[in-house]
């Protein structure tokens, strides 16, 4: 029986992948508004037009107050304000837009498999591809559309690069090259896992069997140079800080801790490429348990990643094609590994896009093996079960993201060990203004996760929103031991304290924190906002306001301050808060009033104080 | 010696790598140094690049070529205009400034870069092997001056990118018309880029005329002129716009040669004053080592400039006028040097490499060069870029402008004239107008203050509100000194920080 591609053309291929992913994925367009779609595109007016977009070019991912993620895509937003302007912020097309990007990546998919396979081998890891579970999160759920991007313009850039060797025409050649480094341009400013695309294209050209009619140097330049602009724009914009709510699954990690942690998840990362059938929203503790020790998983994990590393060196002369899709998986998956660096997340099915290759190509070795073979018919036809099972799945899994609330009550019945989950969930009862759910299930999310300070966020505020202060107060002690250096969880103990009635101990930690981190702007802004509900002394409120404004630059304010503050000496060195007032504010004075200083450590000495350290 | 195995595993990576891809290899390579070169300091610290980006700014927002720092907008007579063109064009696509400035620094990044590809492009003809020519411009681009230049935002590496695209057309074997044409509107673009780019165009004439191509050459100098003749008309039709008492700074080149005197620009020929590059190179010697030592550099580098005439009469004749032109200027020669470092190296190492060829002695004062190369300019460097010392001129420098700037943001009104060093930085990160607080002229190569009274009815006529000062002495303490003297409430202290930077109000004397 001949092969069932053998009458198919590479196009014809192409268009038949991609024919199957949009019919898998099509449902996925009755879909509205999920997850991070809410806070990305329905709430965000950057995308809410083409100019409005436009303008936020060089601006972070995340609107604000999340704009710390450490994320900038403005191509993306870009592609979102077009959709938004044409449609009037109907999710349809956005979601339309979405199937058919990963249908023409599944069908440059087909592309790059040609290379080593015949056509039903390269047409069976493009089906493979096409119809793989874990993409359901990337291509159903809109916000998706950063990964789409990233890998067609890893794989586009790829394939123009190819041209760009094989082309026997100079002029075509170059303009390959450009096309090539448009494309990987584009994909830097969708997603930041295209930077691996100058790796990809050398894995691709080290494996390629067809010697290249020239060299491939200038386009390996041209991609660097726009990595390398890119990477510096991307620093400067959003690059030096990710929020630590972002990163909380793995707070207070040493990265020892963190890749201990992270090792038993590359078992979790294999399952999920070889048979996604149970699929989550969200990988946070204890969906994968926190393993901050090396164990025997650990070890497991690291072998078998090891082992895959191994594999794919090992086969880049007889099977170069799964040497390459292993490669490819590794690379990009590595970003977020959280093996480099503290990612958002520990583990995302989205981030995997690109990671399916590895199975894809994998799949379609053995299509085109098995072709070869008497037993043909039985391995087309576990293969074929094998993909009506994935479509299937896919087809499934789909509506999970048909709105906003759908995801999150679907993953805490599932995953009631999920203690992101507990929060989202009581947020949602938050929203329903059923304070009293809202807070079990944020006490419920902080029993969970008694490492994570960030969850007392919620717990604090549901805790006086029914008038269960104490349970606040108790509540934010604990987090503010757990983060002492951070202004929010001082800010949320103080809150508490108020509520409790209780406020000089809300004044009396603010000053404590200030005091220690007096350079800490949200400290400094803390302790004037409880001296303010205290009604404190002036001579207090002036040095504080001193030291707010010389933090922000304000220096005329502040030595006005400083002098009116010398006015109310010797009479306010009596206050028992004197010689803490005044270390407060001690780099102002010194840098400004140093005159002042010398007088209000006198007065304290007059008043029986010893003010030390301050000169 | 370099183990054999260790030489052909470089030879086999060297040969991985086509000839043709070094040069933009090279350019990549000075692009991403470059990026990593940037410091943290604030745009204005060296004074020309607060003007160069506001300038930018008031292209960009539709202000016309005008000082919109400057209490009445004054024309720019004195900044050429391509660069803050070219800045502005960034403005417009990312008009938040200070967040703007690194489109600013990937563009010099960039076109530095460019530089470097068109160097080594530019030089496959002179008589060095590759690795000598790459080595070479290694040395040339690591120099710590030109890093820390290229930090700021200065005009240099557009200039070098056009010194150098209109020298290598020049420098083909023949040059057509329409070449001649190419070269010459290049050439002009680099006299828009800074005034002293008419050494390109008489660096590129002078070559084709040499060489007998006089058509050419007229055509070359036809075009270049038309290119470069507006920006002339421009500053001969404002030049009257310009208060004469700024005009040490915002005049044309011609007042700045009026006050200087003609006969001061030529100065006593002092090679420790007047060498930057042998500064940088000879190690700190008594004067009877080190004078003969840069002696013996410059004549090797003329050497090595001669031994390239024959393939780059252009660039050679470029470069001798430029240095010309920074040598009898008043101005400090150090910065306008160094862009020049990869090419005097790549002169360098063309005469090391002939005269290692010719006998004994000059291959002994070879030596002694390289080893006094190694004890100055590779100590020094090494030390500058272990630390990343060449970033600190630029952060030092922002200081004061970090302390006051925000400080007169909010302590004064926005209709306030301060009157500041570092104008322009002030301007762009506080919003407010600005004036010298110093004014100066020309007198020879040095400087000479305006007098103190001058100062104040200066002052008192461009309608300064704030005087700042950036430290406790110079600038214009002397001038606050005197008001505060005269116990009429004139300047009223606002702040004064312990290391120097203050802020007074200033009301006009009756």
């Amino acid at each position: 029986m001949p092969p069932l591609s053998w009458s198919l053309s590479p196009r014809s291929a192409a268009w038949l992948v991609a024919a199957i992913a949009v019919l898998v994925f099509a449902n996925s367009i009755a879909n509205g508004w999920a997850g991070d779609d809410v806070l990305v595109i329905m709430d965000n007016a950057r995308v809410h037009s083409a100019r409005a977009a436009l303008n936020s070019w060089f601006l972070s991912y995340w609107p604000p107050p999340y704009d710390g993620a450490g994320l900038y895509r403005p191509f993306t937003i870009l592609t979102y304000g077009i959709e938004w302007t044409l449609v009037g912020g109907k999710p349809w097309l956005f979601h339309l837009d979405n199937v058919l990007l990963h249908a023409a990546t599944a069908a440059m998919v087909v592309a790059v498999a040609r290379r080593w396979l015949p056509m039903a081998g390269a047409l069976a890891a493009g089906v493979l591809f096409a119809v793989h579970p874990v993409h359901v999160e990337a291509v159903s759920n809109v916000v998706g559309r950063a990964e789409l991007f990233g890998a067609a313009s890893i794989l586009g850039a790829l394939l123009a690069a190819r041209h760009y060797r094989d082309t026997p025409d100079a002029r075509k050649a170059r303009a390959w090259l450009g096309c090539g480094v448009a494309v990987v341009l584009l994909g830097l400013l969708s997603k930041e896992h295209a930077a691996i695309a100058v790796a990809v294209i050398a894995v691709d050209h080290a494996l390629d069997p067809i010697p290249a009619r020239r060299s491939l140097v200038p386009v390996y330049v041209g991609v660097l140079w726009v990595t390398v602009a890119w990477f510096f724009l991307w620093h400067s914009i959003a690059g030096d800080y990710i929020a630590p709510g972002a990163t909380s699954a793995f707070y207070g990690l040493s990265w020892g801790q963190r890749v201990s942690h992270m090792m038993p998840v590359q078992l979790d990362l294999l399952r999920l490429l070889v048979w996604p059938m149970d699929l989550h929203a969200d990988y946070s503790p204890h969906t994968i348990p926190l393993r901050p020790e090396w164990g025997a998983l650990a070890w497991l994990g690291l072998g078998v990643a090891a082992s895959l590393l191994g594999l794919a060196f090992a086969l880049v002369r007889r099977a170069p094609v799964i040497a390459f899709g292993l490669l490819v998986a590794a690379g990009s998956y590595a970003p977020t590994s959280n093996l480099l660096f503290a990612s958002g997340v520990v583990l995302a099915e989205r981030a995997l896009y690109l990671g399916v290759l590895a199975p894809a190509l994998a799949f379609g070795w053995l299509w085109a093996h098995v072709t070869e073979r008497p037993y043909r018919r039985l391995g087309w036809a576990a293969g074929g079960l094998l993909v009506a099972v994935f479509a299937a799945r896919s087809f499934v899994r789909t509506p999970y993201f048909k709105d906003a609330p759908s995801p999150i009550i679907e993953d805490a019945a599932d995953n009631p060990e999920n203690y992101r989950e507990h929060l989202y969930l009581g947020d949602l009862f938050g929203f329903k203004r059923d304070s009293a759910r809202a807070l079990a299930e944020y006490l419920a999310s902080a029993a969970l996760a008694p490492h994570d300070p960030f969850v007392a966020r919620f717990t604090v505020r549901a805790a006086i929103s029914v008038g269960r202060p104490e349970l606040a107060v108790a509540e934010g002690r604990r987090v503010h031991e757990l983060a002492p250096d951070d202004p929010r969880p001082g800010l949320w103990l103080a809150q508490a304290y108020v509520a409790a009635g209780r406020r000089d101990s809300a004044l009396a930690v603010t000053a404590r924190n200030a005091r220690r981190l007096p350079e800490s702007i949200g400290m400094i802004h803390n302790y004037q906002q409880f001296l303010d509900l205290a009604h404190a002394a002036r001579p207090r409120t002036l040095l504080a306001d001193a030291q707010n404004d010389w933090l922000v630059g304000r220096l005329v304010q502040a030595a006005a301050r400083l002098d009116s503050f010398s006015a109310t000496l010797p009479a306010s060195a009596r206050a028992p808060t004197f010689c803490d007032d005044l270390a407060i504010s001690a780099r102002p004075l010194r840098m400004l009033a140093a005159g002042v200083l010398d007088r209000a450590i006198e007065a304290a000495r007059d008043a029986g104080k010893e003010c030390e350290g301050l000169r | 010696m370099i183990p054999g195995g260790v030489r052909s595993f470089v030879r086999s990576a060297v040969h991985f790598i086509p000839p043709s891809a070094w040069p933009p290899l090279c350019g990549l390579f000075v692009f991403v140094l470059s990026l990593w070169a940037q410091p943290g300091a604030l745009v204005g610290s060296f004074y020309d690049d607060g003007v160069y980006v506001t300038l930018a700014k008031a292209l960009a927002e539709g202000q016309g070529y005008r000082n919109i720092h400057l209490p009445g907008s004054p024309a720019s007579i004195h900044y050429p205009v391509l660069y803050p063109a070219a800045l502005s064009l960034l403005w417009r696509l990312w008009p938040s400034f200070p967040a703007n400035v690194v489109l600013f620094q990937l563009f010099d990044a960039a076109t530095l870069g460019a530089g470097a590809w068109l160097i080594a492009r530019g030089t496959t003809r002179w008589p060095l092997s590759a690795p000598a020519r790459y080595a070479a411009m290694l040395f040339g681009f690591l120099a710590f001056p030109l890093l820390t230049m290229i930090g700021v935002r200065f005009s240099e590496p557009l200039f070098l990118v056009l010194l150098l695209s209109a020298v290598a057309i020049v420098d083909r074997p023949a040059v057509s018309l329409r070449g001649a044409a190419l070269a010459g509107v290049l050439a002009g673009l680099a006299v828009l880029t800074r005034s002293i780019g008419v050494s390109v165009v008489g660096g590129i004439v002078i070559a084709l005329w040499v060489r007998g191509e006089r058509p050419a050459a007229l055509v070359s100098l036809g075009v270049a002129v038309v290119v470069a003749a507006p920006w002339f008309l421009w500053v001969a039709r404002h030049a009257h716009e310009v208060d004469p008492r700024m005009a040490a700074n915002y005049g044309t080149y011609a007042t700045e040669a009026g006050q200087a005197g003609l006969c001061t620009l030529i100065p006593a020929f002092d090679l420790r004053n007047q060498s930057p590059m042998a500064r940088l190179a000879i190690p700190s010697l008594p004067f009877g080592l080190w004078y003969p030592l840069a002696l013996l550099l410059m004549a090797f580098v003329a050497w090595g400039a001669v031994l390239v005439w024959q393939v780059a009469s252009a660039l050679v004749l470029s470069l001798a006028l430029y240095t010309a032109i920074v040598g009898v200027w008043p101005y400090v020669p150090d910065r306008f040097m160094w862009i020049l470092t990869p090419l005097v190296a790549l002169f360098l190492a063309a005469a090391f490499a002939a005269a290692w060829r010719r006998g004994r002695v000059l291959r002994g004062l070879t030596m002694v060069l390289v080893v006094a190369l190694v004890a100055g300019f590779a100590r020094r460097n090494v030390e500058s870029l272990s630390g990343r010392v060449f970033t600190q001129t630029a952060e030092q420098a922002s200081l004061p402008i970090r302390w006051l700037a925000p400080a007169i943001e909010h302590g004064s009104p926005p209709d306030a004239v301060i009157a500041t060093e570092a104008e322009a930085g002030i301007y762009l990160y506080s919003g407010r107008r600005v004036v010298l607080n110093s004014p100066f002229r020309w007198h020879g190569r040095d400087v000479q203050n305006l007098p103190p009274d001058s100062i104040v009815r200066f002052y008192c006529d461009a309608g300064v509100t704030h005087i700042a000062l950036f430290a406790a002495e110079g600038g214009a303490a002397p001038v606050v000194a005197l008001l505060e003297a005269r116990n009429d409430s004139s300047v009223t202290q606002l702040f004064r920080l312990a290391n120097g930077p203050a802020l007074y109000r200033f009301r006009c004397p009756r």
